[in-house]
């Protein structure tokens, strides 16, 4: 099935003609063609989606080429599609295109224009090989050209030094996460002899009882991986530092692709996870923590852009959650209606930041409701599908999925963090939008002109985030629908306490931020000393700068200072000087004389001595 | 019949030759034509092996040794060249800089 | 056959010996070209037409000319540029011994091998090429680097501005 490398192909020649074309084409014809290549990528995909839904087969494969083969361990360039590659794929494609289009009308007028087109054609490209790849090195090679491309698009004003220092802190925390893959890549390669996902599928179960712990050990590896990648807690403080990239890469890479890279390797190695208990139950600890924590502190930014990049830690946590109860669909679903409104809302927030002449303060801006109507009604679609507006967008029906499956699971302890999130959710949403839009208005805006590459992606999205966006179900094949089936009257009771729990959030919102007597609480709690100090923290990212700081950078460079003036030469020195100079050999000189023909001679002596033992033995 | 032993010899032997050359020689280009001769030397040494074993393979490693022979060569000289234009003469011990 | 590869071998042996003891640089590169040849020789004796061949081109055609070149450059008629080499006493003791003691071990070691005679094999020249690029054909992609760093090495040292 050679369509299958098309979608690989296409953003890679468009990538390789924009960067050969640096300073020859004009910006129009670079947009050009950058929407050209995705757009067939995307039109591919469809194809292959509709065959793919029309003849009802289990997978595609195509194999290109061998890339190791060694003994019995071959890895091939295999690409394979099935329903959860297909749906990533169309996410990938689809929303790509989308934000291309935004981008031509967002970009207009900036220099360098032609690099930006190529890396996010690199990057599409990269993220199809990691959906696509039929095993764990060749998804492992995607996995690092996504993160490649993820730091070239970061640190694209690259004039401005300090968001070169935050690419190269993206990429540097994510490279922990790598560095773990490639050691799960290795154990696995190790016990098993063959890194390909249905392969693992076979032996993972016999090794379970033959070598438990090493398993244990490559499943944690993984795990730690898809952290990196997706930002949850222990790693997660790349993302708010990646906002200073341009709009639509936070959008493209921070909200629909790359962080998504995470849960889907736990999807694709899912048997790993569900022979190994222990470690899928830390998935879920691990995604309440970032649920609550990136929540509680989305509550207290200020600025627009890492505001959202909070919210979609918070949101990835959700995905986590669900992995954690082991529901893959659910997990998926929330992925692609995730893609969908963080994607509306980071193109429109951009859109916001360019009208307010790039002011980012969302306390600076009030009142925007008469002067942007149409950036009002799209943001207020893609709010009301995070915060899960009931029955009206999708976001709620993903949501609910999640809560579902996490009921079924019998994981009472997850449900009621993950309800509590959703309060935390809805309460963020409403105070972003109300501080934006209503109130006072505090800024002068700047009228943009508009055309059809900046109504048609936003209508396309606003669209996709109501509730004809559930149309998208992933079409899994071997998933059991039992979630969808039943509707037990405790399912019923749920989806009242959750429905709930949002206009609980919505109208706790309305009295803080939108009501003119709010009984002085919000004076309160923002000059409290408990209120302070959370928005403090929360402002600084909660001290995990500084805890890095002090754990990993400063001893590295107090190592470094010691190391400076080589103690390890003086120490081997010292040895034969004082040997020689007790036996009183002379013809031997560790003299620093610097003339190359002694040096050859001692060479050449050694090296008989050495040949001469080697001889012997 | 060429006797294996004798043949691994002469190749022993030629490379000695060219040691004894790199060792004794001040001038560096007879250094440069010294280790020539030596891997000359043991290229020819892997030929004989090659033609013990009645392999190809051989041949190969004689293609990679030429190569290693003529990159590592013509680097020698431009560093030849350089060392002539600073010191007015081709001594090797007019860069004894590398102290310790 | 076996006349010629003996021939070849001693003539190899004397015209290094030649090429260490000389003191014009034009006389030693005539010995090592001398030298070469008789190599070149040894290998056509043992049957390795294309090992032959390419020591023919490469290294009496091509390394010997650069040798050639040089000398030409660098002036080696003027009287402080002909080398006295220091055959002094001491120093030619020192480097005979080593040379010797060197000679003495490996002989030592050659001696444990098998000595059967040296069968009178044509290596074809096609199964080489059938190896070089289908099992070895990593090995002429690594050369071909090598020979481009090599290339730019030599054009960035041997450049006169310094």
């Amino acid at each position: 099935m050679i369509l299958l490398i098309l979608p690989i192909f296409f953003p890679l020649l468009g990538f390789l003609s924009l960067a050969f074309s640096v300073g020859r084409w004009n910006n129009k014809f670079c947009a050009l063609v950058s929407t050209i290549c995705i757009g067939s990528a995307f039109l591919v995909t469809m194809w292959m989606g509709i065959n793919f839904f029309h003849y009802k087969p289990v997978e595609y494969h195509f194999t290109l080429w061998n890339w190791i083969s060694i003994k019995d361990f071959i890895v091939k360039f295999n690409l394979s599609l099935d329903g959860l590659s297909l749906t990533m794929l169309t996410i990938v494609t689809g929303i790509g295109l989308i934000i291309n289009i935004f981008s031509c009308w967002y970009m207009r007028g900036q220099e360098g224009l032609a690099r930006f087109f190529a890396y996010t054609n690199l990057f599409i490209s990269s993220m199809s090989i990691l959906v696509l790849a039929d095993n764990l090195l060749f998804m492992y090679l995607g996995w690092e050209l996504v993160g490649l491309c993820s730091y070239l698009l970061i640190g694209f004003y690259y004039t401005n030094r300090s968001n070169g220092y935050a690419a190269l802190k993206v990429f540097l925390i994510t490279r922990i996460g790598d560095i773990c893959l490639v050691l799960a890549i290795f154990i696995l390669g190790f016990l098993g002899s063959s890194l390909n996902f249905q392969d693992i599928a076979i032996y993972a179960p016999k090794l379970a009882v033959d070598n438990k712990i090493l398993l244990e050990w490559a499943t944690f590896l993984l795990l730690c991986s898809a952290i990196g990648k997706s930002a949850q807690f222990p790693l997660h403080t790349w993302l708010s530092d990646a906002m200073v990239g341009p709009a639509p890469v936070s959008a493209l890479i921070h909200a629909a692709t790359m962080v998504t890279a995470g849960i889907y390797l736990i999807v694709r190695t899912q048997i790993l996870f569900v022979l190994n208990a222990d470690i899928l139950n830390i998935v879920g600890i691990i995604g309440a923590i970032t649920l609550l924590f990136a929540g509680c502190t989305a509550l207290v930014q200020r600025d627009l852009k890492r505001l959202l990049a909070y919210s979609t830690m918070s949101q990835l946590g959700y995905m986590f959650l669900a992995l954690g109860a082991q529901a893959w669909e659910a997990a998926i679903f929330h992925l692609v209606t995730h893609a969908f409104f963080k994607a509306l809302l980071f193109l429109t927030a951009g859109a916001i930041i360019l009208a307010c002449n790039n002011e980012q303060n969302i306390l600076k801006m009030g009142g925007l409701r008469t002067s942007i109507p149409f950036l009002y009604i799209c943001f207020l679609v893609g709010g009301a599908s995070l915060a899960s507006l009931p029955l009206c967008t999708s976001g709620f029906f993903s949501k609910e999925k999640i809560f579902l499956s996490l009921l079924y699971h019998g994981n009472i302890n997850l449900l009621i963090i993950a309800l509590l999130g959703s309060l935390i959710t809805s309460i963020y949403t409403c105070r972003m939008i109300f501080l934006i839009f209503y109130g006072s208005q505090k800024i002068k805006v700047r009228i943009l002109d508009r055309d059809l590459t900046f109504y048609l992606p936003l209508l396309v999205l606003v669209i996709l985030s109501t509730f004809i966006g559930t149309i998208a179900i992933p079409p899994f094949m071997n998933f059991n629908q039992e979630i969808k089936s039943a509707k037990t009257f405790l399912s019923l009771r749920l989806e009242l306490l959750t429905v709930s729990i949002v206009l609980l959030g919505i109208g706790i919102s309305i009295f803080l931020w939108l009501s003119r007597r709010n009984f002085g609480i919000r004076r309160y709690m923002s000059q409290s000393s408990l209120g302070r100090f959370f928005i403090t923290s929360g402002l600084n990212g909660w001290g995990f700068d500084w805890l890095f700081n002090h754990i990993v950078i400063l001893p590295y460079r107090k190592i470094a200072i010691l190391v400076l003036r080589d103690p390890a030469q003086n120490i081997i020195n010292k040895l034969p000087h004082m040997l020689f100079n007790m036996v009183g050999i002379k013809m031997i000189k560790i003299e620093k004389h610097g003339m190359l023909r002694i040096y050859i001679r001692q060479i050449i002596l050694g090296l008989m001595l050495i040949v001469t033992i080697l001889l012997l033995m | 019949m060429i006797s294996f032993q004798i043949a691994l010899t002469i190749s022993v032997i030629l490379f000695v030759l060219g040691m004894t050359g790199v060792i004794l020689r001040r001038n560096l280009l007879f250094m440069l034509m010294s280790v020539e001769i030596m891997l000359n030397a043991s290229a020819l040494a892997f030929i004989v092996t090659g033609s013990f074993w009645n392999q190809a393979e051989s041949q190969i490693m004689y293609i990679l040794i030429l190569s290693v022979a003529a990159t590592e060569s013509s680097i020698g000289l431009a560093l030849l060249l350089q060392l002539y234009h600073h010191y007015k003469n081709m001594n090797i011990d007019s860069v004894s800089g590398l102290h310790g | 056959m076996v006349l010629s590869f003996y021939i070849c071998a001693i003539v190899s042996i004397l015209m290094t010996i030649l090429l260490i003891i000389n003191k014009n640089p034009m006389h030693a590169l005539l010995c090592m070209l001398i030298t070469i040849l008789a190599i070149a020789g040894m290998l056509f004796s043992l049957g390795a037409y294309l090992a032959g061949c390419l020591e023919i081109i490469a290294y009496a055609g091509a390394i010997m000319v650069i040798f050639v070149f040089v000398v030409m450059i660098v002036n080696s008629d003027k009287e402080c540029n002909i080398e006295r080499p220091q055959l002094t006493k001491k120093l030619l003791f020192r480097g005979i011994i080593l040379s010797a003691l060197w000679l003495w071990i490996i002989f030592f070691f050659i001696q444990h091998i098998p000595n059967y005679p040296l069968p009178p094999y044509i290596i074809n020249v096609q199964a080489v090429g059938k190896l070089l690029f289908s099992t070895y054909v990593v090995l002429i992609e690594s050369i071909s680097f090598l020979l481009l760093a090599g290339l730019i090495v030599a054009f960035k040292i041997g450049c006169k501005v310094r």
